[in-house]
């Protein structure tokens, strides 16, 4: 069973001093401790067991032969006992498939990271123009990822495009200015 | 613009660092962590029916240490007053009104705390969640949401399940032993060796005035570092005392030492208005007159013999 240790001091808080709305004082650093538990601290930590087969006529599991299957795989179709079984996304899936759908970022909720082009896009576009003549290499990388990056999935919380929008807004005009200080110079008199 | 449609809800403010932030939201059946760092945002998700426990430890009240912090930043702010130049004042005062903003915003924004989750393989640190307020806000929301996945575990419940955890109130935790260091000690040596630089000073004046600076800078930095690190780590009292008190005695110092530059930097402005060479170093700087040169040297001895002394005695007695 998971052991409650004390933020402060790691010492395991007592069972008794669980669930006290008030808190409780940690009997070792004697600060005041608030420890929500819940039922889930009860449950046994192993998961489901898979069933045998009772007799041949019965599906098998594909990975396990000598378990029986519960339920099909929403992507390949392959019979799965309840330990191949990963059930993600309200789909179904076998070890393999979910694999396969995490390597080609199909499934969302078992992302663990995800590249903010948006924001690299507008750092590319802003960052350089302090130093003012990296923008000349800042613009069109920003351009770029802008256009390469338009359609890549963004944060999985609450975020618009407008990064995408500012970066090439700022990039157009960096590459404009650029232009005209160009044709400037050129239109420059020479010196005899 | 195709508006982003999200199952999350924000749970608790970000909390904002130099690389990044972190942030805690809450979907209909878990929690997720992002840990952003700006360019890549990685997350954690904890299933509502799988979380064990929410452990709020408040950590040390830091009152005294935030209002000094403030009194610095008001001191700080208020140089802008005295330094003569625009760019001084702009500096001054636009330095030490961010200072202020983040002490008083540190103030406000409560004591700090820790905020671990469990489950039955991790133990999870909830940075978001590190001011005693935010934390109430945070159970205050997150409880119901984990009580509707799970239900309520009731105490006859904990009762039952309260053999399978060993830690009991009765059981002490054996003290651990953690050694005070030699920082005490430390300081009261270079006030030694400075007492010394500063007779000598009186006799060497062009070779050593450029080397006390540094080395009062130095016992400053020690003293703060010493009296910050102390905590319960050193039971010494009678050596932290007289650190304070040496701490007076230096700001006195300070005072003079500045009366000193300000009248030498004075008197190189006026020569230079005179048409005369400035002198190219400090060299004609003298940081102390004769009476003040006894005092700075007087209180540094006492105080290093006292402090050698007291830390000799009150150092605690290794045990085998």
């Amino acid at each position: 069973m998971t052991t409650l240790c004390c933020g402060g001091c790691s010492w395991p808080i007592p069972v008794e001093s669980w669930n006290r709305e008030e808190g409780v004082r940690c009997p070792v650093c004697g600060e005041k401790i608030v420890a929500l538990v819940f039922p889930a601290i009860a449950r046994a930590r192993s998961g489901a067991q898979p069933e045998g087969l009772v007799s041949e006529t019965e599906a098998s599991c594909f990975y396990h032969p000598g378990s029986r299957a519960v339920v099909p795989c929403d992507e390949c179709g392959r019979f799965l006992c309840s330990l191949c079984e990963i059930e993600i996304d309200g789909r179904r899936l076998c070890p393999k498939c979910f694999e396969n759908s995490l390597a080609s970022n199909r499934l969302e909720a078992a992302e663990t990271q995800r590249t903010m082009y948006d924001t690299i896009a507008l750092a590319l576009a802003t960052f350089p123009l302090l130093l003012f003549w990296p923008a000349i290499i800042g613009a069109p990388a920003a351009l770029y990822t802008v256009v390469r990056r338009w359609r890549a999935p963004l944060s999985i919380l609450p975020r618009t495009r407008i990064r995408f929008y500012l970066a090439a807004l700022f990039a157009a005009a960096e590459l404009a200015g650029a232009g005209f200080i160009l044709r400037a110079i050129l239109r420059l008199p020479r010196v005899q | 613009m195709a508006k982003n449609k999200s199952i999350y809800r924000k749970l608790t403010p970000r909390r904002r660092g130099i690389g990044g932030f972190s942030q805690l939201w809450l979907a209909s059946d878990h929690i997720l962590l992002v840990r952003s760092s700006r360019f890549v945002e990685q997350y954690r998700r904890f299933a509502l029916a799988d979380i064990q426990a929410i452990v709020v430890t408040p950590l040390a009240d830091h009152t005294p240490w935030q209002l000094a912090a403030l009194g610095a930043s008001i001191v700080w702010t208020l140089v802008f007053l005295v330094v003569d130049s625009t760019a001084g004042k702009i500096f001054f005062g636009a330095t030490g009104a961010i200072a202020i903003g983040f002490s008083m915003a540190d103030i406000a924004l409560g004591r700090r705390c820790r905020c671990y989750l469990h489950t039955a393989v991790t133990r999870e640190l909830l940075t978001p969640v590190s001011r005693l307020r935010s934390a109430r806000a945070f159970l205050e929301r997150i409880r119901p949401a984990i009580e509707a996945a799970q239900g309520t575990l009731s105490f006859d419940q904990i009762a039952a399940i309260a053999p399978a955890v060993t830690a009991t109130p009765a059981d002490a935790p054996p003290e651990v032993p953690q050694a005070p260091g030699y920082l005490p000690e430390a300081l009261f040596g270079l006030f030694l060796v400075n007492a010394v630089f500063v007779l000598l000073m009186q006799r060497f004046p062009n070779e050593l005035d450029n080397v006390l600076p540094t080395t009062f800078f130095g016992e400053f930095v020690i003293l703060i570092f010493a009296l910050a690190r102390r905590g319960v780590r050193d039971p010494r009292r009678l050596v932290y005392a007289l650190m304070v008190i040496a701490l007076l005695f230096m700001s006195w110092d300070a005072v003079g030492l500045a009366r000193s530059f300000t009248h030498y930097m004075g008197s190189v402005m006026e020569q230079s208005r005179r048409g005369r060479p400035a002198p190219p170093s400090l060299t004609g700087w003298v940081a102390f007159e004769h009476a003040p040169a006894v005092l700075a040297a007087g209180w540094r001895m006492v105080a290093g013999v006292a402090g050698l002394v007291a830390a000799w005695f009150e150092r605690p007695v290794k045990t085998a």
